[in-house]
C-alpha cells in the first residue's frame, strides 16, 4: 500500500527537522565555543592596538611587526570585526589618533580589498562600511581605495554600492563621486534617488564644489539622478536660482524635475521664480501637480499677488491645490479682515479648509508654546 | 457489490490522501529549510552591515482603526510615539465605538476638536467629528465615523493620512521599537515595492519596555502558547518561501506597509469582504498584472509587530471561523488568477497553496479521519497501521513546528527558559493531537451564519498590553 511509503516520507522528513533542531542547537553552541576561545585573541588584538595608538599619540613610529601581523588576521571577518570594535572603542577615547593610527593601516585594507575581490558581496559590502566608518578615501590623484570604491558602486549588490558611495562620501573627492555615479548611469544601474540626495549631504568635502561638478554633466544623467542632484542642491540651500530658474522655464524640463525645481524655490527665495509661480497658478492646466506644489512654494513670498493666487486657489476643485494654498495663506500670516471675504463667501469647501489650517496652526503654536 | 465498490472508492481515496500528504509535508519541509536558511543568511548580512542605514527614510501614515478597544487604544498610542523614527503620524479610527475609545484618547492626549473634512479618495461612511493633537513627538489625529466595519475604518484612515506610505495595524497590537525603520528599508532598496508585511508574533507572555522586548516567556494558557508555535511557523514557512517569487498573498492587518496611490488605485479596502487585508493584497496582484505594472509585494520578517492572541477558545474559534470566511471570499473573488499563466508561481504555487492547504484542508483533514475509520471497518486497514501512521503524523507535525520555532528564537537571540523549553515541545505535541482537528471543525463549519457577519468587526476579549 501507497500509505506504507508515506510513512516512510514522514520518517525522513521528521529525521530532516529533528537534524535541523540539532543543527541549530550544534551551531548556537559551536558559536559560542569559538567566541570563547577567541576571548584571549580579541584581548591581545585589542593591546597591540591600544599599543598602536599609544605610539602614534606620543608621535613614535608604529611597531611594523603588529602591522604585519593585522595584514595576515584581517582577512578573517572574525578578526576584522573586532578590529571594528576595537578601533570604535578607541575612537570614543582618543578619536585624533585613532583617525591618524587608522591612516597608517591603509596598506591593510588595500590588501583586504585585492583578498576580498573573489568573496561573496555580503564580505565586500561589511568592507566598504569599515572603509567608510574609517574614512579611509583621500583626495588625491590616484587612490587604490578610491578607485575600488568607484569599481564597487557598480556591484550588483545594493548594499556594496552604498556603502561604498558612503565611504565615497565620507572623502572630500568630489570627482570620486561624480565618477561613481557617471559610471553607475553608464551601466544603467539603477540605486534610489533618495538615497543618491540623502548621500549626497553626508560628503565631507566643498558641498558647492561636488554641487558644480554635478550641474555641468547634469543632462548626461538620467530623471532619477536628476532629481537626486537638485533635491542635494535644495537640501544643502545653494545658491542656484538662476540656474535653477533658467531649467524651470524651458518647455522641454521634465515635469519630474520641473517639479523638484518648484520645492527648490520654496526653500530659496527668488523673486523671478515666483513671478513664475504666481504665473504657474493662474494658468489653466490639467496638469494640477504645477499648481499644489507651487500653491505651498510660494508661502515665502510675501505680496499681495501672491495672497490673490492662493486665495484664488482656495476654489479649486482638485482638493491638494485648496489643501495647499491655505496652508501657505496661513503661513503669510494676515489679519481677519484679509481673509474676510473667504470667511463670508459662498464657496464652502473654501472656508472650511482655511478654517481647519487656522485652527492646526493655533494648536501647533500652542503645543510649541507649551513645551 | 457495495461493499466492494466501497473498498475501491476507499483505494482511491488511500492513494489520494497518500499523495495530499506527500505533497504537503514537502512542502512544509522545504519551506521551513528554506525560511530558517533566509533568517541565518539575513541575520548574518546584518551582522556584516549589509543594510540600508539612513536618518530620515520618508514619512509614512500609520492607520489605527479601532471598534469598542478603550481597554488598549492607549497604549498603542504610546508605544507608537516611541517608535524609533523621525517623521510620521498617528491616525486613528474609531469606528462608531459603544465604548469610550474616543473619550479616552482625547483625555489622554489632550486632543482638540478642529473643523477638519476628510477627502474622500476612497468610498467610506462620513466622518462625526475629527481631533487632532501636535503637542507629542508627532501628530495625533482621531476621527470618529459611523460604524461601518474594518475596511470602511481603514479606507477612512487612508483617506486621512497625508503621506504617500501607509502603516496599517491593529489597535490592539504594538509596533517593536525598529518596526517602522525596518518595514520601510525594503522602499529604498527596491523602488517597485507597493507592500511589505511585517511579522507578528503574539505579546501574550511578552513585556516589552519602550518597545523593546524585556522578557520573554510562553504564554501560561495552553491555547495561546500553541498559537505562538502556529504563528512562528506559519510566518517562518510559506511566507518567506512565497516572498522568492513575489508570492506572497497575505499581508497581516495587524501589521503591513502599503504604497497609497495604488492602494486609492484599487479602490481601498473591500468593504464586503472579511478578510479584507488578504483581499486587498491578491487585488494589488492582479491589478499590477493586468496593468502591466511592475510591483513587489515582500515581507520583512525583521519588522515585528506584537498582538495579542485570543486566550479563550471561544474567542479563538470566532477569530479563525472570520479568518477562513475571508480566505474563501478573497479566493472566489479573484479566481481568475488560479492557475493563470499570466501570474505565473503566484496562480500555480501560492493560490494553489491556499486553495489545497488552507481552504480546504479541513474538509480534507475531517473527512481523512472519517475514512481511516472506514477501510478501518472494510479491513482495508490494520489498527497497528492507524495507529503508526498518527503517532507519525503528530511526531512530524511537532516537529517540524519546533524546529521553525527554535529556529526563529535562535536568530532572534531570545533567551528561553529550560521551563519554557519544555512547554514548548509539550504543546507541539498537544497541538498536532487535538487544537489541529478542533480548529479543523471549526474553519468547516465557518460557513454558518455566515450572511449575518458581514460587517461586524471579529471581536475578542481584550486585556491591557504589556501585563
Amino acid at each position: 500500500m501507497s500509505d506504507l511509503r508515506i510513512d516512510i516520507v514522514l520518517i525522513i522528513y521528521i529525521i530532516i527537522c529533528v537534524l535541523m533542531i540539532l543543527f541549530n542547537t550544534a551551531f548556537l553552541i559551536y558559536l559560542r565555543y569559538k567566541d570563547y576561545i577567541f576571548r584571549n585573541k580579541r584581548k591581545r588584538l585589542e593591546n597591540i592596538i591600544k599599543s598602536q595608538i599609544n605610539r602614534i599619540s606620543k608621535n613614535e613610529v608604529i611597531d611594523p611587526k603588529i602591522q604585519e601581523f593585522l595584514f595576515k588576521k584581517l582577512i578573517s571577518i572574525r578578526y576584522l570585526k573586532s578590529f571594528h570594535e576595537i578601533i570604535k572603542n578607541e575612537s570614543k577615547k582618543n578619536e585624533t589618533d585613532t583617525f591618524r593610527y587608522l591612516k597608517k593601516c591603509k596598506p591593510i585594507f588595500e590588501y583586504l580589498i585585492v583578498e576580498f575581490s573573489n568573496k561573496e558581496n555580503a564580505k565586500k559590502a561589511y568592507l566598504a562600511f569599515l572603509i567608510s566608518e574609517f574614512k579611509l578615501c583621500d583626495n588625491l590623484h590616484y587612490d587604490f581605495i578610491v578607485s575600488s570604491m568607484i569599481s564597487y558602486t557598480m556591484n550588483k549588490s545594493i548594499y556594496v554600492r552604498q556603502n561604498a558611495l558612503n565611504a565615497l562620501y565620507m572623502s572630500n573627492n568630489s570627482e570620486a563621486i561624480l565618477s561613481a555615479i557617471m559610471r553607475m548611469q553608464e551601466l544603467k544601474i539603477s540605486h534610489s534617488n533618495k538615497l543618491i540626495s540623502d548621500g549626497l549631504l553626508l560628503f565631507n568635502g566643498d558641498r558647492a564644489e561636488l554641487a558644480s561638478l554635478l550641474w555641468k554633466e547634469f543632462d548626461k544623467f538620467d530623471l532619477n539622478v536628476r532629481i537626486a542632484i537638485v533635491n542635494f542642491i535644495k537640501t544643502a540651500s545653494l545658491d542656484y536660482a538662476e540656474e535653477f530658474y533658467q531649467r524651470l522655464t524651458n518647455k522641454y524640463t521634465h515635469k519630474e524635475v520641473k517639479l523638484s525645481l518648484v520645492r527648490y524655490f520654496g526653500k530659496m527665495i527668488y523673486q523671478p521664480a515666483g513671478d513664475y509661480l504666481i504665473t504657474m497658478m493662474k494658468q489653466d492646466t490639467p496638469e494640477w501637480e504645477y499648481k499644489a506644489i507651487a500653491a505651498t512654494a510660494l508661502a515665502k513670498y510675501k505680496s499681495q499677488q501672491v495672497i490673490d493666487v492662493l486665495k484664488e486657489a482656495l476654489k479649486s476643485d482638485n482638493w491638494y491645490i485648496r489643501f495647499n494654498a491655505s496652508e501657505s495663506l496661513v503661513a503669510q500670516n494676515i489679519g481677519y479682515m484679509e481673509l474676510i471675504d473667504i470667511y463670508n463667501g459662498t464657496d464652502r469647501y473654501a472656508r472650511e479648509i482655511l478654517e481647519y489650517k487656522m485652527e492646526t496652526s493655533r494648536l501647533k503654536k500652542q503645543a510649541k508654546e507649551g513645551e | 457489490m457495495f461493499i466492494e465498490a466501497l473498498r475501491i472508492v476507499m483505494l482511491i481515496v488511500g492513494v489520494f490522501y497518500s499523495l495530499y500528504l506527500l505533497v504537503y509535508a514537502t512542502f512544509l519541509v522545504v519551506s521551513v529549510t528554506v525560511g530558517a536558511s533566509e533568517l541565518y543568511k539575513n541575520q548574518q548580512m546584518s551582522r556584516l552591515h549589509n543594510e540600508i542605514s539612513h536618518e530620515y527614510y520618508f514619512p509614512v501614515s500609520i492607520v489605527v482603526p479601532g471598534y469598542n478597544e478603550e481597554i488598549t487604544i492607549c497604549d498603542t498610542v504610546n508605544s507608537l510615539l516611541n517608535l524609533e523614527y523621525k517623521l510620521y503620524e498617528i491616525v486613528i479610527v474609531d469606528d462608531g465605538s459603544k465604548d469610550n475609545t474616543s473619550k479616552v484618547l482625547i483625555d489622554t492626549f489632550k486632543m482638540k476638536r478642529v473643523r477638519r473634512k476628510i477627502k474622500k479618495s476612497i468610498r467610506c461612511q462620513e466622518e462625526e467629528f475629527v481631533y487632532e493633537s501636535y503637542g507629542y513627538k508627532v501628530p495625533i489625529v482621531l476621527i470618529r465615523k459611523k460604524n461601518g466595519g474594518k475596511a470602511d475604518a481603514l479606507n477612512m484612515g487612508i483617506n486621512a493620512s497625508r503621506y504617500p506610505y501607509f502603516i496599517c495595524m491593529d489597535a490592539d497590537s504594538m509596533l517593536q521599537h525598529d518596526a517602522l525603520e525596518r518595514i520601510v528599508k525594503p522602499v529604498l532598496t527596491d523602488e517597485n515595492l507597493i507592500a511589505c508585511g511585517g511579522l507578528v508574533r503574539i505579546a501574550n507572555g511578552v513585556v516589552l519596555e519602550n518597545g523593546r522586548v524585556k522578557k520573554y516567556g510562553m504564554p501560561k494558557k495552553m491555547v495561546t502558547a500553541m498559537q505562538v508555535l502556529e504563528y512562528e511557523r506559519s510566518f517562518l514557512a510559506s511566507r518567506i518561501l512565497f516572498d522568492m517569487f513575489n508570492g506572497n498573498m497575505i499581508i497581516s492587518g495587524a501589521f503591513g506597509l502599503f504604497k497609497k496611490d495604488i492602494v486609492i488605485a484599487v479602490g481601498g479596502y473591500d468593504h464586503g469582504t472579511m478578510g479584507e487585508d488578504m483581499e486587498l493584497v491578491v487585488r494589488l496582484h492582479v491589478f499590477c498584472k493586468k496593468n502591466n505594472i511592475p510591483y513587489t509585494i515582500k515581507y520583512e520578517p525583521e519588522a515585528v509587530c506584537w498582538s495579542q492572541a485570543p486566550e479563550s477558545m471561544s474567542d479563538l474559534k470566532k477569530q479563525r471561523r472570520r479568518w477562513h470566511l475571508g480566505l474563501f471570499q478573497s479566493l472566489s473573488k479573484h479566481s481568475q488568477v488560479l492557475l493563470s499563466t499570466k501570474y505565473g508561481a503566484l496562480g500555480t504555487v501560492s493560490y494553489m497553496y491556499f486553495v489545497i492547504f488552507e481552504l480546504m484542508s479541513p474538509y480534507i483533514e475531517i473527512f481523512g479521519l472519517f475514512s481511516v475509520i472506514i477501510m478501518y471497518f472494510l479491513g482495508m486497514i490494520s489498527l497497528r497501521v492507524i495507529i503508526m501512521f498518527s503517532v507519525l503524523s503528530i511526531l512530524f507535525g511537532a516537529v517540524l513546528t519546533l524546529s521553525a520555532f527554535f529556529s526563529r528564537i535562535h536568530t532572534q537571540n531570545v533567551k528561553l527558559s529550560s521551563k519554557d523549553v519544555w512547554k514548548a515541545i509539550w504543546a507541539c505535541i498537544y497541538e498536532s493531537v487535538w487544537f489541529r482537528v478542533i480548529l479543523a471543525f471549526t474553519r468547516m463549519t465557518a460557513f454558518i451564519g455566515y450572511k449575518k457577519k458581514k460587517l461586524q468587526w471579529g471581536k475578542i476579549k481584550r486585556v491591557k498590553l504589556n501585563q
